[in-house]
């Protein structure tokens, strides 16, 4: 005669024991917690990233508008030359090639904006409305007739 | 057996996890902020350099750049402005100039 005994899972507790659903809770909502906090620091890093390639980008600009000096384009320097050293001079401003520079992509960004900021209020010498933007500000001479310390600010954009 | 005081090797285990973990992302100091900083105060200093300009007309030349409280100012360590207060300025961070006998240090404040 067969011996066949019923056993019933929940006899013994071994798999709906309330221990055993409590710590598979636990785990879950642990693995639960972790993966939307890697997802979240991983969101974070890539904004956190994009913003700093574009504040770079930015300062690369601006140095090179305050620092260079481009006849053809001057949204790439637009430093004031001086012919009786016969040089460049850095953080000097040629007003009239500030003035004829325009807007010029680079890769996903653009330079949307060149503006003379100081204590009158602000100029542009060229805007171009966009989104998402940083503005990297640089403290320069302006060289006209009377020269003048001034700001000139730079907005680099998304296309 | 006795085990107190050691670490059992799912403690060990957990511990290093987390260790790795705290080491495997990059921290948030942002070492560009650093660089930008830099170059408004280098701007500051060159620019001061070739106006010779004054005590009063440098501190309004800072302020007009990196607002009231955004940067320090000293001459011949005698401090005109204060360092900014928190990101990267706590850090101390002063580009200093020597021009003729005086010696301007400043830092500015991220915006």
């Amino acid at each position: 005669m067969s011996s066949w005994k019923s056993i019933r899972i929940t006899d013994r507790g071994f798999m709906f024991s309330l221990d055993a659903v409590i710590a598979s809770m636990l785990l879950l909502f642990a693995f639960y917690t972790l993966i939307i906090s890697v997802s979240s620091f991983a969101g974070q890093g890539s904004a956190q990233e994009e913003y700093v390639e574009k504040e770079m980008l930015a300062l690369a600009v601006s140095e090179a508008i305050v620092k260079n000096r481009n006849m053809e384009n001057p949204s790439t320097g637009a430093a004031y030359f001086n012919s009786e050293k016969m040089r460049v001079e850095q953080n000097v401003i040629d007003p009239a090639l500030v003035s004829k520079a325009t807007p010029m992509e680079f890769g996903k960004y653009e330079l949307s904006a060149i503006y003379e900021r100081n204590r009158a209020g602000k100029k542009y010498f060229f805007e171009q409305e966009r989104e998402n933007c940083i503005v990297m500000e640089r403290f320069v001479l302006m060289k006209e007739l009377l020269e003048r310390k001034t700001i000139i600010g730079v907005e680099v954009c998304e296309k | 057996m006795k085990s107190e005081g050691i670490f059992s090797i799912e403690a060990a285990t957990a511990l290093s996890i987390v260790v790795f973990l705290a080491l495997a992302f990059p921290s948030n100091e942002n070492s560009e902020t650093v660089l930008l900083q830099e170059a408004k105060a280098s701007d500051l200093l060159i620019v001061w350099a070739m106006t010779e300009s004054t005590e009063s007309q440098m501190l309004g030349d800072a302020e007009l750049l990196a607002g009231k409280n955004g940067f320090g100012l000293w001459v011949d360590g005698e401090e005109l402005a204060p360092m900014p207060k928190g990101g990267s300025a706590a850090r101390e961070i002063r580009s200093a100039g020597i021009f003729g006998t005086r010696t301007i240090r400043v830092s500015v404040g991220k915006n």
